[in-house]
């Protein structure tokens, strides 16, 4: 079981993806209930998977390590550590979720439901994998299935931002495949397995060399988080998307960019990391500022957020840039790291659940144009209750998961780059104020008589959004749960980026 | 060595069999009901009859060594070679003309047409194509060259009331007459430096040439004229032209089998001459190759963008696959690993681009189009075909899970490994490639998945169809999720006999 935990966490949704194709699709609840059967098992697994993995230890648990391509070296090699292991959890917990929330999806299920498990099954291999091929085969099989989920069950302008969506995603991907490719060729012997390559430092006394694979692989990297200036896909894509598409997207889909700097940029490119370290905190700012500020601006809920989730990957950003820097000291950075980390899966979270309330009034209104909302919270009181407390997450209200990952954050990062981190914090009072005046305009005020009966959140609706607020309370009040899991395979990754 | 009929035996066969098969046509013409001696499926049975001996050469340690068995009237002064590359080439041709032979049966279905001739110059050709993978001599190359170029000429054209067919035809013949004379000419003058026709024997002579004052710029000319025919029949840009028309005008089947069969034998030839005969330490042909692979794969994929007619855009599309490869043929000139890659390319291009073909045929023959917009709303009418032209598409695009990724892998593997990195910007330019390609091939993709359709009838399955598209689409994905058996074989393949 030890070794195959991890292949079937992985492959469970692709086989009920698969298994969906073989039944007619007239039978929706078939469907359905196929999706659900075969996505739970991930999420259990991936719990006992949690409960199971020893912090203490160092290296990779679970691993398993089977020669695929004898020729070329390539290995189907799955492992997990400290960062891994709640990125997996979180992955498969948002999924279900999803999928619950998607029980209303009538217009073609089954294309809808085998390409969500494929998606699935994408997204987890990412996070598994620890042979480049394999990470980049994972890393890829994500695009398509959103494409399609964008495409065919999404806005007005879906065809648009779907195919914005894969390009714009694609370029960043063949860059990396460019460096992997590097990477192969300056191990000794030639492997593309991503722990040996870490051990090894391919490019080590090589800077020219070392900057062009760090900054190949940072394309990928910052066009996924998304970084400013590689940003521009995320408004059309998130808004576009049909809502669990677009809880996936900011849910998980971003934290593939932040997983990879911090599995493969800051560890095996160290040299690299630290000399763009400043710019990739001076990026992380611009992010923060520019994210909010624009989120300000928009009268689209939904765009609203997406923009929100452009300011809150900043801090994740912030974070990582923070740890990567070649000086201040290992407790700063470390602590800025795991603030990285808090962060991601705090914003999976909260962004998944307030897209989630986003499809909510949007499938009673059709309507998310803020200025025409008003006075729902007197109306429909369990949503309202529902959306201010994940609006208070997002803003960082003490207690709930975003206050502690912000907090670590800029306690980690003020101790390195003072004068950012303090910059950035402009962005938490950006936060609030957007945040707040968009519940004002949802939920406070005169109720617009268009909505006069609209109904409240239903059964469904509130068994997908429970778990994700039950456990930002959680995160909020013990992070330690997360932190005691993360926090040593942080540690060695801080001090991998200074032994180089 | 010793004159062994068995080491000629495939193409024996193919002769024998295309003879009969024409001659079984003509019964069948006349209106004998022949059912299970139809041309059909006699063309089949001649296929596989050749297809025996031919992976029974594998197995023989000299093919394995680089040294053939069996060269035509003496060793290095032969006139064909049964070395690794040219078995290699003949299972191709085989595989692709069966895949045909099922495309055609479909295709073809309640048409009046000439069956035998039609299946027997498809043996021809497929003659053709062993032949010119094993030729090691200029006028062997030639007449191999020109023998498939006719054959196929004749297959575009096979619509005698159709003038788009006879349009494509003549574009065709006029094209490759033309680029058949240049290369005869590059071929002239090659022969009036070393006075022998043999591709080593040319080497040879061209070496001792060169270690003199050498006569670098012509022989850089004659090249260049060679290319020019080994190029029209690639696809490669600036000798292209014809292809989109021949594609778009020619039978569905037979635009399939342009696209793999007949590209494949020019690559073969073009590993051959560039890797044994005119080799980088005689001239350094790396750049060049270089350049032109470039073009063809940019323009290949720019050009395809605006298309609307499928078989117009599959056209481009193996037009810049074409480049994709001659960037595998340029990194041939710094590495020997760059060869194994070329060949894995054009084996899992085989199954990728004739799967593709094979959605179209059905369409084709079903909704007599080829225009875009009636694969609009395809996923409600053939479900299941859909679906895999858009893996197949994917697979072009070179995009994982599948075997088109590990292609594409391989070729930037090998030309990654070049000394100082000297193709590093093709492979930047191919990556590039790679993402344009995406854009008109998710096209296709938005159409069929996007849209709705123009009426929600189911289109008629074939069971031919099904069968070759089953066979396409599990070779897409074993390849990569199992490719060892593969890779050893294109290991096996790659040694060609350097005298």
């Amino acid at each position: 079981m030890h070794d195959w935990i991890l292949t079937l966490i992985t492959f469970l949704p692709l086989l009920g993806g698969v298994i969906i194709l073989f039944i007619p699709r007239e039978r929706a609840g078939a469907i359905k209930v196929t999706a659900l059967v075969f996505s739970l098992p991930s999420l259990v697994l991936s719990i006992l998977l949690w409960i199971w993995y020893d912090p203490s230890t160092r290296g990779m648990q679970f691993v398993q390590n089977v020669r695929w391509i004898q020729a070329l070296n390539v290995h189907y090699y799955m492992g997990v550590d400290g960062i891994s292991v709640p990125l997996i959890f979180l992955t498969a917990l948002l999924t279900t979720l999803s999928l619950i929330y998607s029980w209303i999806i009538n217009e073609r299920p089954k294309e809808y439901f085998s390409l969500f498990l494929l998606l699935e099954t994408g997204m987890l291999g990412v996070f598994t994998s620890l042979d480049f091929f394999l990470f980049y085969i994972f890393w890829e099989v994500s695009l398509v299935p959103m494409y399609f989920l964008i495409g065919i069950w999404g806005g007005p302008r879906k065809e648009y931002a779907a195919i914005k969506f894969f390009l714009y995603t694609l370029v960043g991907s063949v860059a990396m495949l460019l460096a992997i490719i590097g990477v192969y060729f300056y191990t000794e012997p030639h492997t593309f397995s991503i722990p040996e390559a870490i051990r090894q430092i391919p490019f080590h006394g090589m800077p020219t060399l070392e900057s062009l694979a760090f900054l190949a692989f940072f394309l990928a990297f910052a066009i996924k988080v998304p970084m400013w200036p590689f940003h521009t896909w995320l408004p059309d894509a998130h808004v576009e998307a049909p809502t669990a598409g677009s809880v996936i997207l900011a849910g998980i889909l971003l934290k593939l960019g932040g997983y990879g700097f911090i599995r493969i940029s800051l560890p095996m490119m160290p040299d690299a990391a630290q000399k763009y370290s400043i710019y990739l905190a001076i990026l992380a700012l611009i992010s923060i500022i520019y994210g909010a500020l624009v989120a300000m601006a928009q009268k689209d809920m939904k765009k609203l957020i997406a923009y929100s989730s452009v300011n809150h990957m900043g801090y994740v950003m912030l974070g990582i840039a923070a740890a990567s820097a070649g000086f201040g000291s290992l407790v700063d950075k470390t602590m800025a790291l795991n603030g990285a980390m808090l962060q991601m899966f705090a914003h999976g979270l909260i962004t998944g659940a307030l897209f989630l309330l986003v499809g909510v009034i949007y499938e009673r209104t059709h309507n998310r144009d803020l200025d025409q909302f008003g006075g729902l919270g007197a109306r429909i009181p369990v949503y309202g209750g529902l959306l201010a407390f994940m609006a208070l997450a997002s803003l960082g209200l003490p207690g709930l998961a975003g206050f502690v990952s912000e907090f670590f954050v800029f306690r980690g990062a003020i101790g390195v780059y003072t004068i950012i981190t303090a910059l950035a914090g402009l962005g938490i009072i950006l936060n609030a104020a957007y945040l707040l005046w968009m519940i004002q305009r949802v939920l406070l005020g005169p109720l617009n008589p268009r909505w006069a009966e609209v109904r409240d959140i239903d059964k469904r609706e509130v068994v997908s959004l429970v778990p994700l607020a039950a456990l930002t309370i959680l995160v909020g009040v013990v992070p330690a749960i997360l932190i005691a899991t993360f926090n040593n395979s942080l540690m060695q990754i801080v001090r991998a980026v200074v032994r180089g | 060595m010793k004159f062994n009929l068995f080491y000629i035996s495939p193409e024996l066969i193919l002769a024998l069999g295309g003879l009969m098969v024409l001659a079984v046509g003509l019964a069948a013409r006349r209106g004998r009901k022949l059912s299970i001696i139809s041309p059909e499926i006699l063309s089949l049975a001649v296929l596989a009859g050749a297809l025996v001996p031919t992976v029974m050469f594998f197995s023989r340690a000299h093919v394995m060594k680089g040294i053939p068995q069996f060269v035509l009237s003496g060793m290095k002064s032969g006139m064909m070679a049964v070395d690794g590359l040219a078995v290699f080439f003949k299972i191709i041709a085989i595989l692709s003309t069966a895949i045909v032979i099922f495309l055609s049966m479909e295709y073809f279905k309640g048409l009046d047409f000439h069956r035998g001739e039609y299946y027997a110059l498809l043996i021809f050709a497929t003659l053709a194509i062993t032949m010119l993978a094993a030729s090691t001599d200029l006028i062997m190359i030639y007449l191999s060259l020109e023998f498939l170029s006719i054959t196929s000429y004749v297959l575009v054209g096979y619509m005698k009331k159709d003038p788009k067919s006879n349009e494509a035809a003549v574009k065709y013949f006029l094209y490759g007459s033309i680029a058949a004379a240049v290369m005869l000419y590059g071929m002239s003058i090659l022969y009036g430096f070393t006075g022998t026709t043999n591709i080593l024997s040319i080497a040879e002579s061209l070496l001792s040439y060169t270690l003199d004052i050498g006569p670098t710029h012509i022989l850089f000319l004659a090249t260049l004229f060679v290319l020019v025919g080994f190029g029209f029949k690639v696809s490669m840009v600036p000798f292209h032209h014809w292809a989109p028309d021949a594609y778009e005008g020619a039978p569905t089947p037979i635009t399939a089998f342009l696209s793999v069969g007949s590209k494949a034998a020019g690559f073969a030839v073009i590993a051959r001459v560039l890797a044994t005969s005119i080799r980088p330490d005689v001239l350094w042909w790396a750049p060049l190759v270089m350049i032109l692979s470039g073009v063809t794969m940019t323009i290949g994929n720019l050009v395809a963008i605006p298309q609307m007619n499928i078989k117009r855009m599959l056209a481009y599309s193996s037009i810049a696959q074409a480049g994709y490869i001659l960037l595998g043929i340029s990194a041939m000139a710094y590495t020997p690993t760059a060869l194994t890659a070329v060949i894995i390319y054009i084996f899992i291009y085989l199954f990728m681009n004739l799967g593709a073909f094979t959605v179209v045929t059905l369409l084709s023959a079903k909704l007599k189009s080829d225009h875009l917009k009636d694969y609009a709303g395809l996923i409600r009418r053939a479900p299941v075909h859909a679906v895999a032209l858009v893996v197949f598409l994917l697979s072009l695009a070179g995009i994982p899970p599948t075997a088109g990724f590990l292609a594409k892998f391989y070729l930037f593997l090998a030309a990654v490994n070049a000394q100082d990195n000297q193709i590093l910007w093709l492979t930047i330019v191919a990556l590039a490639n790679t993402v344009i390609s995406i854009y008109y091939y998710m096209n296709v993709a938005r159409l069929m998945f996007f849209r709705k359709p123009a009426s929600l009838e189911p289109i008629p399955q074939s069971r031919p169809l099904n069968f070759v598209l089953g066979l396409t689409l599990a070779m897409t994905f074993i390849i990569l999720l199992y490719p060892r058996p593969f890779i050893r074989l294109a290991e096996m393949s790659a040694r060609i006999f350097t005298g």
